[in-house]
């Protein structure tokens, strides 16, 4: 990485850490801690919603997923306005009117105290270990492509993060995420003009869409209906608009910033304006991977993108001949790819159209070919890593655009989209040490440990906490490679809880007769459930996705909280 | 059967006037916004329309 990348990277960060610590010196009591002064506008609530949604992941993975299969996946979003119209309808004005700090504390005033104290506490196992992983994807996928160190740049995250989350709260969470926003949209739409304008003279941006177009890449909107596949409309409408109800009505780490809002007018329109703009900005990351498609159509991409496991290959005596003779074969499937795509693009311009069918007939053989090549070199790292006794992951999905970025990028603007990059990390596991630092004070320390102090020694407390769960977040993400797989790891803990704590706040919300002890109870039997049914698929009983975890939970507990309530009524 | 001690309170109608005056939307905005359902209405149609687009559009560059 050359010297003005650098000076872009760490000047564009230093400056969104600089302003968001001199925006917040003010910031001398625990509210203002905590929620901010609660004088943020709509505006800067919704960049803040979005920006902790938007994990470095989001933008190192997504354009990789178009990549790969097109723009189908914006169909998981399209189930988010509904949500945020729900939410802002009949979520939000129960938290103003309660002017609660967190999601949990409202379960007080419901139910108990119990009740609030056993959802905290399934958040703050869920969501510490979540903010390990925000910082480790990055960390893990920047180190291997850049060459660096990985447990110094899961430090260098790590503990810029730590310092402006501890110095400026719950402030400097939205105002540093209101500038991050700012520097990820403007890198990535960046990066997808820079692309257009690295294709070939001939090729412009309606050609690359009809190329993307002519391979089925351009498929946004699916209407056909199965219940295994997550990316249709259907699905998306049903199960997106549910996930996205318990992720944006009942995880502190979103109800924290738009409960900072001046009034709840302010917050209605935060949520409205991600509710607005978010499907817009998924399609903006995913076009920017299918243009990078486009263009690895005429140059030829690495037989795989994840260089690490390449050099492994390179440097294996038994391995090295097999890659050398499939990499011939790549190179002469790309330059068939290439000249069916040329030739495509001329019978386009010509207006012929047995010609362009011909040609995309010919591009869609070489474009499987390319797979079959790239599956021969997944299954050559399997076996080299199965004969050190290691398991590895083939999926290189992550790797394509930052490889593109470093590639291919003018100097200069490498460093920005590595900021953006950054900067998505950052936003991310703020907003995560700020909810956990939050929960862990008001609904644990405050309410249960430690009641009647000053206020001072809240303020306190609380900063010790963020530093904290930055800890633990930096310490899980320094030891995340000892855990084979680690995504799916972190997702079965959530799948663990999430069911339940949605099944409480769906109880709370929606079935007003249903007291305190009935919901504790079917909190505890949804839990049980839950586990069960876990130790079953984990011992091939049974063979489900842990993702229905997450269902079983919710709709074991309102079942049971509605029956005990009936019965005790009867 | 009791119900819980805050259930009334939760079954508060809830304001639907936009010309709330804490609402930032209140002073220039068109007739047809005087309320948050307007608004909602408004954030579905477009969703609506812009998936429109996405499909005609993905149609149109689809052989």
């Amino acid at each position: 990485m050359s010297l003005i990348d650098w000076l872009v990277m760490t000047g564009t960060l230093a400056l969104i850490v600089i302003y968001g610590v001199r925006q917040t010196r003010s910031v001398d009591n625990v509210k203002s801690y905590l929620m901010g002064d609660r004088d943020l506008k709509w505006w800067t609530i919704g960049l803040s919603v979005m920006a902790t949604q938007a994990s470095a992941v989001t933008f190192l993975s997504t354009p990789g997923q178009a990549y790969n299969a097109g723009l189908g996946f914006a169909q998981f979003y399209f189930g988010l306005p509904l949500a945020m119209i729900i939410i802002c309808a009949f979520v939000l004005p129960i938290y103003y009117r309660q002017k609660v700090y967190t999601a949990y504390e409202y379960l007080e005033g419901r139910f108990d105290r119990r009740v609030r104290t056993l959802t905290a506490v399934l958040f703050l196992i869920q969501r510490g270990l979540a903010a390990g992983l925000t910082i480790y994807a990055p960390a893990i996928i920047l180190s291997s492509i850049l060459d660096w160190n990985l447990q110094l740049t899961i430090l260098l995250i790590g503990v810029i993060v730590i310092f402006y989350t501890v110095v400026g709260g719950s402030k400097a969470v939205s105002v540093t995420q209101k500038q991050q926003m700012i520097v990820i949209l403007s890198g990535m739409f960046v990066a997808g003009a820079v692309v257009v304008h690295q294709l070939p003279d001939y090729v412009g941006f309606s050609d690359a869409l009809s190329i993307a177009g002519e391979l089925g890449k351009l498929k946004i909107v699916d209407t056909t209906f199965d219940l295994e596949d997550r990316y249709n409309i259907w699905s998306a409408m049903l199960g997106g608009t549910f996930l996205f109800l318990s992720y944006f009505g009942t995880d502190q780490s979103q109800v924290q910033r738009y409960l900072s809002g001046k009034s709840l007018a302010e917050s209605r329109l935060g949520l409205l304006f991600n509710g607005l703009f978010k499907v817009p900005m998924q399609f903006l990351i995913l076009l920017v991977g299918i243009l990078v498609f486009v263009f690895y159509l005429f140059v030829p991409p690495p037989v795989h993108f994840n260089a690490a496991n390449l050099e492994r290959i390179e440097n294996s005596a038994r391995y090295a001949g097999q890659l050398d003779e499939l990499r011939i074969t790549y190179a002469g499937v790309n330059a068939r790819a290439e000249r069916a795509t040329q030739d495509l693009v001329a019978a386009r311009t010509a207006g012929d159209l047995q010609a362009r069918q011909a040609a995309g007939d010919r591009l869609n053989v070489a474009i499987e070919e390319r797979k079959s090549v790239a599956a021969a070199v997944d299954e050559l790292i399997v076996r080299e890593a199965a004969d050190r006794g290691e398991e590895v992951t083939v999926e290189d999905r992550d790797y394509v655009f930052i490889t593109f970025v470093i590639e291919y990028l003018p100097v200069g603007l490498v460093g920005l989209l590595l900021a953006v990059i950054f900067s998505a990390a950052m936003s991310s596991t703020s907003s995560e040490l700020n909810a956990l630092a939050t929960t862990s004070l008001v609904d644990i320390y405050r309410r249960s440990l430690v009641p009647d102090r000053t206020d001072a020694h809240y303020l306190g407390v609380s900063k010790w906490l963020t530093i904290g769960w930055g800890c633990v977040a930096l310490a899980f993400a320094g030891f995340a490679n000892l855990f084979d797989n680690l995504i799916q790891a972190v997702n079965i803990i959530g799948s663990l809880f999430y069911g339940t704590v949605l099944g409480v706040f769906t109880v709370a919300f929606f079935l007003k007769r249903v007291g305190a002890g009935a919901v504790f109870t079917a909190a505890l039997v949804g839990q049980a459930v839950v586990v069960s049914t876990f130790a079953a698929n984990a011992y091939g009983l049974l063979d489900l996705a842990y993702l229905w975890l997450n269902l079983i939970g919710c709709l074991v507990t309102v079942v049971v909280a509605w029956l005990i309530n009936t019965l005790r009524a009867g | 059967m009791t119900p819980p001690p805050h259930a009334e309170e939760y079954a508060e109608p809830l304001n639907d006037d936009l010309t709330d005056p804490e609402s930032p939307v209140v002073d220039d905005g068109p007739p047809i916004l005087n309320k948050w359902s307007d608004l909602y209405a408004l954030v579905l149609a477009c969703n609506v329309l812009l998936i429109l687009a996405f499909y005609f559009i993905s149609r149109a560059y689809a052989v």
